[in-house]
């Protein structure tokens, strides 16, 4: 018995009820400068440039405002799965890795974090442009007789979007795995398992929080990308974020560009309510992405 | 002289949680200077007693009287009492030496005040050389002696202690047992101590409060609660005891009374001032029953005689304890100290308790 | 942990080295080709010259982009701070009913797409008469700012109990006193990571800066995309490595305030 059985009732001086009033500020600057834009934003695609379904209706008649919410989807989807290919055998890794070596990992991985995303596509840009660093090696290597045209492209997109993505992927799932039990495998040796079972029938599901914090992190910030898909996508991968910054600040046709930003809301939070649903409960959302490890 | 202790009244405290009665109108005196201690099973109430005291929990209803004054509405930061808490709680951002020295400082005392009495207290303690590492330098005593000196180096008359040797491992806490007499003793402040160790709280306590389900069951010092318990609660929960359902009971000559258990035993008792109402139950402590061979003579001072068998011998250091069942079926125990020139009995045995009417007890059932 | 099978543990090793090197390799691009002697984009990089830094440095435009960007950061990381270390004492002590989906709400921008938020803040900036001052850019943000600083406060909160604020009070520490000496020197090393975060992350903002800004308000980023559209030349490499070499020395201010916090904070627990 603790004096964590001491709890905290309502008393001018105690100090919970006090706290609660400090959420005042910044709540009422998120209502103001977030929730209300967001709201007009779903308001105007119904509303501009005429009352009703127009915008929408607009969209399911075209075919390419309909390949590029599609496009966003499954490139997302791309996106999260390979990934978490790769992420999970570099997390695992470095779930295992102490002291220096792992701070050396952890460097490789945080530092790109650290380098601007405008940045980092630029890069790539450079690596997958017709005189650049791929095309140069491919001529030297003997492979390619001409220069390949991977610019604008899927596969330029995905390279580059992976590379954006892979530490948001990477972090979730090193955290969960190193709160893993190591005894737990252990105890899974002594009954009987080898390796491959231990792994596939204990390590697996104990890393799934992890899999799933990671892969909706990813889901949903490839689903709202902007940078690297307007660089190294080009018109044929057009991506939602791009489409809705053109119909907006190039064609200003901010009904559309409202309905579509309402489209892509809801995808985004029916991929959230889903990730609640499925893993019950949406502070292990907050508290895996925020520091799980200490709380 | 004034004394250097508070009193502190109870009156009437009560706190619920809706329906759920955390502690029932409760009514207490402690004395100035005394070490008044609280034991009990979780959610016995002692706990929140205790936060009540501190400020923490605000009362549902009552009167808590420190020096005559109620401070049910004065903040805890108002009421200039100590407090010392199972986790420490120590600032780890702040050296030993700025912990102790908090309270003074916010009580605006001058820098070379707060010196002297700082190390006063670090001396008191007996740490007097650490005032510049960091708490988590020190080792969990160290931590809860550092404790201690804060929140007495501002000579508050009341300290509250919620558990504070509960993290620490019995032979550190035998020995910050005894620091904390000789703490109290230094002090004189009046001391509320919560503890689930019973021989904790009778090891340290003028007095103690034995708790149940939100109500004081029983107060007293540690000698009195164990030969005169009030009913069978508290004669079990402190120390072992032996007790017996009351089926019946006849008076038989002036003083003493022959009962009856449940399951037939028959067993004498003097009669003591217990009021024969209600459920009863008889009482024997272990070590007051004396165990021989079956057949024995009878010994003069011994009245009641209960046959019985030996179901285990368990030998503990210096003590043993003979666990035997009766021909009644009933469950005894048997304590003796160890000694080689007394006969040794083995299971399946059979033997014969012996008491004396004066250690068996008549107490209330509730 | 577990004992792998002996061929499986080189070739994972390799595949990791692999992909270590995949995320830093753009990085290390963009660096030798900053001092690139040729006027143009190609890599490997024929000679050598600072000549790009130079010409930065003596650009009235990017001069002015990256004052903009530091004008805009650092309010934007000190209201981050304010409104985003409020939000986490009042969710972590205060004991609110619904505390979970306050936390949702409080860490939802960051989660959201940018271009949603650009285009829903752009008419209200609009009203405000805000658009395209610097104002604009704060606060909009702010708004993504607030998430990163809730979370680093929150971990920093959770770390130790409120029994050191209960200890405080019993003191003789009144509430102003107790946030005031106890809590915020706790809180102080997770409040400076946060707005670093915060910071960087307005710093590297592309998609509400577009909006928000105008042409004398342009941040780096918007600079450095609008050149990129034009012509590609090695400035945007300079610019670039300077911009790195910046966000690097805020990842070991960061770095160095992580590590002193979790020696001080490591001791009281429970």
């Amino acid at each position: 018995m603790t004096e964590g059985e001491i709890r905290s009732d309502y008393q001018p001086w105690l100090i919970s009820r006090r706290y609660a009033w400090l959420l005042a500020a910044p709540a009422l600057f998120l209502l103001v400068f977030f929730l209300w834009p967001l709201i007009r934003v779903v308001v105007r695609g119904f509303v501009d440039p005429s009352f009703g379904l127009t915008n929408y209706r607009q969209i399911l008649a075209s075919p390419v405002h309909l390949k590029v919410l599609w496009n966003t989807v499954t490139t997302a989807a791309i996106v999260t799965f390979l990934c978490l290919l790769i992420a999970y055998p570099v997390a695992f890794a470095m779930a295992r890795a102490k002291g220096a070596r792992l701070q050396i990992m952890a460097a490789f991985v945080i530092v790109p974090l650290w380098t601007s995303v405008v940045i980092r596509s630029y890069a790539w840009m450079v690596v997958f442009q017709r005189r650049g660093v791929l095309n140069d090696a491919l001529s030297a290597l003997g492979v390619v007789s001409e220069p390949v045209r991977f610019l604008p492209g899927a596969f330029a997109l995905n390279v580059g979007m992976v590379h954006i993505m892979l530490p948001f992927m990477i972090l979730p799932l090193l955290a969960n795995m190193r709160a893993i039990d190591g005894s737990l495998l252990r105890v899974a040796e002594v009954m009987g398992a080898n390796p491959l079972q231990s792994f596939l029938r204990v390590f697996l599901p104990l890393s799934l929080p992890g899999i799933s914090a990671g892969g909706l992190l990813v889901f949903m910030m490839s689903l709202g990308f902007y940078i690297t898909p307007a660089l190294l996508g080009g018109p044929q991968h057009m991506m939602a974020a791009v489409l809705i910054e053109q119909q907006a600040n190039g064609l200003l046709n901010w009904g559309l560009a409202s309905a579509l930003s309402t489209v892509l809301l809801a995808v985004t939070i029916a991929i959230y309510l889903v990730y609640v649903r499925v893993t019950g409960g949406s502070r292990a959302a907050s508290d895996t992405l925020g520091g799980g490890e200490r709380s | 002289m004034a004394s250097r202790g508070a009193s502190v009244a109870l009156k009437g405290l009560t706190k619920r949680y809706g329906t759920v009665v955390a502690l029932a109108p409760t009514d207490l005196v402690v004395e100035p200077g005394e070490f008044f201690s609280l034991i009990g099973p979780s959610g016995s109430g002692k706990s929140t007693l205790l936060g009540s005291v501190a400020g923490f929990l605000p009362p549902t209803a009552g009167r808590i009287e420190l020096d005559g004054k109620d401070v049910v509405s004065v903040p805890p930061y108002q009421r200039n009492l100590g407090m010392v808490f199972q986790s420490y709680s120590l600032f780890p951002h702040m050296s030993v030496f700025e912990n102790v020295a908090f309270p003074l400082r916010l009580r605006k005392v001058g820098s070379g005040e707060i010196k002297r009495r700082v190390e006063r207290m670090l001396e008191i303690v007996r740490l007097p050389q650490l005032g510049s590492r960091r708490p988590e330098q020190l080792s969990g005593g160290q931590q809860q002696r550092v404790a201690l000196a804060r929140a007495a180096v501002y000579d508050p008359r009341l300290l509250l202690m919620d558990e504070p040797l509960g993290a620490l491992d019995k032979n550190l806490r035998e020995e910050m047992q005894y620091e904390i007499r000789q703490f109290h003793r230094t002090l004189g402040a009046t001391i509320l101590y919560v503890t689930h160790d019973q021989d904790e709280a009778a090891t340290l306590s003028d007095r103690i409060a034995i708790m149940k389900d939100g109500r004081i069951a029983q107060v007293g010092g540690p000698r009195e609660l164990y030969e005169k318990p009030g009913n069978a609660f508290v004669a079990g929960f402190l120390g072992e005891a032996n007790l017996f359902d009351v089926a019946d009971v006849k008076a038989n000559g002036s003083d003493r009374v022959l009962i009856t258990t449940r399951d037939g035993l028959q067993l004498a008792s003097d009669r003591r001032d217990a009021s024969l109402a209600g459920s009863l139950v008889a009482c024997i402590r272990p070590e007051a029953l004396a165990i021989q061979q079956e057949g024995a003579a009878p010994q003069t001072q011994c009245k009641s005689y209960i046959p019985g068998r030996v179901q285990d011998v368990v030998y503990t250091a210096g003590t043993v304890r003979y666990h035997v069942t009766t021909v009644t079926g009933a469950r005894c125990l048997v304590k003796l100290t160890s000694q080689r020139h007394l006969p040794q009995f083995d299971v399946g045995q059979a033997v014969t308790l012996a008491c004396s009417s004066a250690d068996t007890l008549l107490i209330q059932k509730e | 942990m577990l004992r792998l099978l002996p061929l499986v543990r080189p070739v994972i090793a390799a595949f990791v080295g692999v992909v270590l090197i995949y995320l830093v390799l753009p990085t290390f691009v963009v660096l030798p080709l900053s001092f690139s002697a040729q006027e143009y984009l190609s890599f490997p990089p024929q000679g050598f010259s600072i000549k790009w830094y130079q010409r930065l440095a003596a650009n009235p435009t990017w001069l002015d982009a990256t004052l903009n960007s530091l004008m805009i950061g650092i309010p934007t990381a000190l209201l981050s701070m304010v409104l985003g270390t409020l939000g986490a004492l009042a969710v972590v002590r205060g004991s609110l009913v619904r505390a979970s989906l306050l936390s949702a709400l409080l860490v939802a921008p960051m989660m959201l797409p940018h271009v949603i938020l650009a285009i829903g803040l752009y008419p209200v900036m609009l009203e405000l008469g805000l658009l395209r001052s610097h104002i604009a850019a704060i606060l909009a943000h702010t708004v993504i700012g607030i998430p990163l600083v809730f979370l680093t406060v929150t971990a920093s909160l959770r770390s130790y109990s409120g029994s050191l604020e209960r200890a405080a009070m019993t003191l003789g520490a009144n509430l102003w006193q107790t946030f005031w000496k106890v809590t915020l020197p706790m809180i102080l090393p997770g409040v400076m990571v946060g707005g670093i975060l915060a910071f960087a992350s307005s710093f590297d903002e592309l998609m509400l800066s577009l909006f928000m800004t105008g042409a004398t308000t342009r941040t780096l980023p918007r600079l450095m995309w609008e050149q990129m559209s034009d012509f590609l030349t090695p400035v945007i490499a300079a610019a670039a490595s300077l911009v790195f070499a910046f966000s690097l020395v805020m990842l070991g201010m960061a770095a160095l305030l992580q590590k002193r916090s979790s020696t001080a904070g490591g001791g009281a627990h429970g």
